[in-house]
C-alpha cells in the first residue's frame, strides 16, 4: 500500500503536481496510517512556522527584490561595474560575473538574474568582440552567482528549514562566494588573452556619470553587508531596512517605477512567498513525521556500510546534491532534503555550517547542469537558442564551478575560518 | 452553456482576486512601514513596540497564504515539472486535470486538518500575550487559505477538462 501511495506521489510530482500538495499527502498519509497522528498537528507546525527567527525577512526580501529587478538599477549595475573593474584584462567578463553575483544576491532568485541583467550583458559582451559562446554560457551561469552573498533568499530559507544560524552562513559563504568570483574571473581574462580582447578603460567623466547614476542604490548592499557581520542588525532587521529604503528611493526619489505599478509587485512577490509559505509548512511538518520515525537514522545505518570518511561521504553527496539540484529548484530542493541531509551530516563530523555552504553551492550549479537544469531553459526561452546549444556553451563554466565546489567541499576551513573572527548570532 | 458558465466563475474568481490584492497591498504597507519604524526605534531610542514582532509575524502568516491563493489561481506553484512537456497535445489536458482535482482533495484534508486545529485552539482559548487576541482568529487563514485553495484547483480542473473534451484552447 505504501508502496504504491509513493509511486504514485512521485509521477505525479514528475508530472507538474504542486511540491506542497505531494508533500501534503506525503505528510497526510504518514500521519494517519504510519503514526496514528492527528492530520490538525502539520497544521500546528504550518503555524510554528510564523514564529522562526528569520520569518519575517523572507516577504520583505523579495519584495525589495521584485522591485529592484523592474527598475532600471540592472542598466546602473551593469555601468557602475564597468567603470570599476572594466579596465582589467578580460575586463567586461568580469563585469558580467560581479554584476550577476551582486544582482542575484539581492534579488534571490537565478531566474530573475539571466532575464533582467543577461539582455543586458549579452549584447554588451558580444560587442565587446568576445566570442558567442564564451559570451552564453557567462549569461547562462549568470543565475548560479552570488547566491551566498547577503541578503541571498536561498540562504536564508536553508538557516529556517535546517536551524542553523543565517549570521553565520552569510559569514562563512563569504570567501567560497568570493572563490567561485575569482575562478570565474581567471577563465574570462584567459579567454581575453586567447582572442586578444582589449579591455576599455572608462574614462574618469563616464566613471562619475555612472556612481552619480547609482549613487542611491550603492549603499544598499553595503549597509545589508556591514549591518549584519557587525551583528547591527539582525536579519529581520536588514529585511525591513532593504524593503523601505529600496521602496522609497525606486518609487519617490528616482522614480523608475511608478506608484501604480506597486500593487501588481506586491502581488507577484507574495505570490511567490506565498508559494514557499505553503511547501515550508507541509515540509515541516512530514519532516516532523520523518524524524519521529527515525528515517535519517535509517539512511545513516544504510550509509554507515558504504561510506567509511567523511571524505567518501561528502563525495557521494556532492554527486546526489547535483542530480537533486538539476531536477528541482533550490527552495524546494531546501525544503525537502535539508532535513534528511543534516542529521547524516553531523554523524559524518560534517560542521553544520559548512554542510549549508555545500549544500547551497552545489545546489546553485545544479541550475546549469545538463539535462534538466532551469538556468538553461530560462536561458533558452530568454536568448531565443535551442537548449542544446546552451548545454554545450556552459560546459566549461560547469566545469569551473565544479572546481570550486571540490575546493569548497574538501577544505572546510575556507568557510569556517571566517567565522573565528567575526562574531555573530 | 459550459462557456457561460465559466464566464460566470472567471468574474468571481476575478473579483475575489482582486478582493485578495488589496489586503496584500495594505499588509505589504503595514509592514514596511511599521518594521522600518521598529529597527529605527531601536537603534536611536532603544525601544520599540512589544506587539509589533508578534504582529508582523501573523500578517506575513497571512501575506502568505492569500498569496498561496492567488498562485493556485493562476498555476503558478512550484513545481517539478520534466515529464509533462514530452505529453501529447491531446491528452495533456485530462493529465493537468486529474493533478488538479487530486489537489483539490488534498487542500481540502489541509482544510480539515487546518478546521479541527483552531477548534482545538478555540478550545484553549490561548491569548497571544501582546496583540490581546485569541490565537485561534490570528490562526484562522490557515483553513481558511486551505478551502480557498481547494475550490480554485477544483475549479481550474474541472475547465482543464473541459478543454481537452472540447478542444477548447481554440477560443
Amino acid at each position: 500500500m505504501t508502496l504504491i501511495v509513493v509511486v504514485l506521489l512521485v509521477l505525479f510530482l514528475l508530472f507538474g503536481a504542486p511540491l506542497f500538495i505531494v508533500v501534503g499527502s506525503a505528510a497526510l498519509y504518514s500521519f494517519k496510517f504510519g503514526a496514528g497522528l492527528e492530520p490538525a498537528i502539520i497544521v500546528q507546525e504550518i503555524y510554528k512556522l510564523a514564529s522562526a527567527p528569520v520569518f519575517v525577512a523572507l516577504p520583505l526580501f523579495t519584495f525589495a527584490g521584485y522591485i529592484l529587478a523592474e527598475s532600471r538599477a540592472p542598466q546602473r549595475l551593469v555601468n557602475i561595474s564597468n567603470a570599476l573593474v572594466g579596465w582589467l584584462p578580460g575586463g567586461f567578463g568580469i563585469v558580467a560575473i560581479v554584476a550577476s553575483s551582486i544582482f542575484t544576491a539581492l534579488t534571490g532568485a537565478s531566474g530573475v538574474t539571466i532575464i533582467a541583467l543577461g539582455g543586458l550583458l549579452l549584447p554588451a559582451l558580444l560587442s565587446a568582440k568576445y566570442p558567442e559562446d564564451f559570451s552564453l554560457g557567462l549569461v547562462t551561469t549568470a543565475g548560479s552567482l552570488g547566491i551566498l552573498f547577503p541578503p541571498s533568499l536561498p540562504v536564508i530559507i536553508y538557516g529556517l528549514v535546517s536551524g542553523v544560524s543565517v549570521d553565520k552562513l552569510f559569514v562563512a559563504g563569504l570567501i567560497p562566494g568570493i572563490l567561485v568570483i575569482v575562478i570565474l574571473s581567471s577563465y574570462s581574462i584567459y579567454i581575453s588573452f586567447i582572442k586578444g580582447i582589449k579591455s576599455e578603460a572608462v574614462s574618469f567623466k563616464d566613471f562619475l556619470k555612472a556612481l552619480r547614476e547609482i549613487i542611491w542604490e550603492a549603499p544598499l548592499p553595503f549597509l545589508i553587508v556591514i549591518g549584519i557581520y557587525t551583528g547591527l542588525f539582525t536579519i529581520n532587521e536588514a529585511a525591513a531596512v532593504t524593503a523601505f529604503y529600496v521602496f522609497v528611493v525606486e518609487v519617490f526619489i528616482i522614480r523608475d517605477i511608478h506608484l501604480k505599478k506597486i500593487p501588481n509587485i506586491a502581488k507577484e512577490s507574495m505570490t511567490m512567498i506565498g508559494s514557499i509559505i505553503v511547501i515550508l509548512g507541509v515540509a515541516l511538518g512530514f519532516a516532523n513525521f520523518l524524524v519521529d520515525q527515525q528515517v535519517p537514522m535509517m539512511i545513516m545505518n544504510f550509509l554507515k556500510k558504504f561510506f567509511h570518511s567523511k571524505y567518501s561521504f561528502l563525495l557521494a553527496l556532492n554527486i546526489f546534491l547535483l542530480i537533486v539540484g538539476c531536477t528541482m529548484d533550490i527552495f524546494s530542493a531546501t525544503m525537502v532534503v535539508v532535513p534528511l541531509i543534516a542529521p547524516i551530516g553531523n554523524y559524518f563530523g560534517v560542521d553544520p555550517v559548512h554542510l549549508g555552504i555545500i549544500f547551497l553551492v552545489n545546489l546553485s550549479i545544479g541550475y546549469i547542469t545538463p539535462p534538466v537544469g532551469t538556468s538553461l531553459f530560462i536561458a533558452s526561452f530568454r536568448f531565443n537558442e535551442p537548449v542544446i546549444k546552451l548545454y554545450i556553451v556552459s560546459i566549461p563554466w560547469l566545469l569551473l564551478l565544479l572546481l570550486s565546489l571540490l575546493i569548497i567541499t574538501y577544505y572546510p576551513d575556507l568557510s569556517l575560518f571566517l567565522l573565528k573572527y567575526i562574531q555573530v548570532r | 452553456m459550459m462557456a457561460k458558465m465559466r464566464k460566470i466563475v472567471d468574474d468571481i474568481n476575478n473579483f475575489l482576486e482582486w478582493i485578495e490584492s488589496f489586503f496584500i497591498v495594505l499588509f505589504i504597507i503595514v509592514m514596511l512601514f511599521l518594521s522600518f519604524l521598529q529597527v529605527v526605534l531601536r537603534l536611536i531610542f532603544h525601544i520599540g513596540f512589544v506587539w509589533a514582532d508578534d504582529l508582523l509575524r501573523h500578517i506575513v502568516l497571512w501575506v502568505g497564504f492569500i498569496g498561496a491563493s492567488i498562485a493556485t489561481k493562476k498555476n503558478k506553484h512550484i513545481n517539478i515539472d520534466i515529464f509533462s512537456r514530452t505529453l501529447p497535445l491531446k491528452i495533456k489536458p485530462f493529465f493537468e486535470s486529474i493533478l488538479l482535482i487530486f489537489s483539490s482533495f488534498i487542500s481540502f484534508l489541509l482544510f480539515l486538518a487546518g478546521v479541527s486545529f483552531t477548534k482545538m485552539e478555540r478550545e484553549f482559548m490561548e491569548m497571544s500575550v501582546t496583540l490581546k487576541l485569541p490565537l485561534w482568529i490570528l490562526m484562522l487563514i490557515i483553513p481558511i487559505g486551505f478551502l480557498s485553495m481547494s475550490i480554485r484547483f477544483f475549479v481550474n480542473g474541472i475547465f482543464k477538462l473541459w478543454e481537452g473534451m472540447t478542444g477548447g484552447d481554440k477560443r
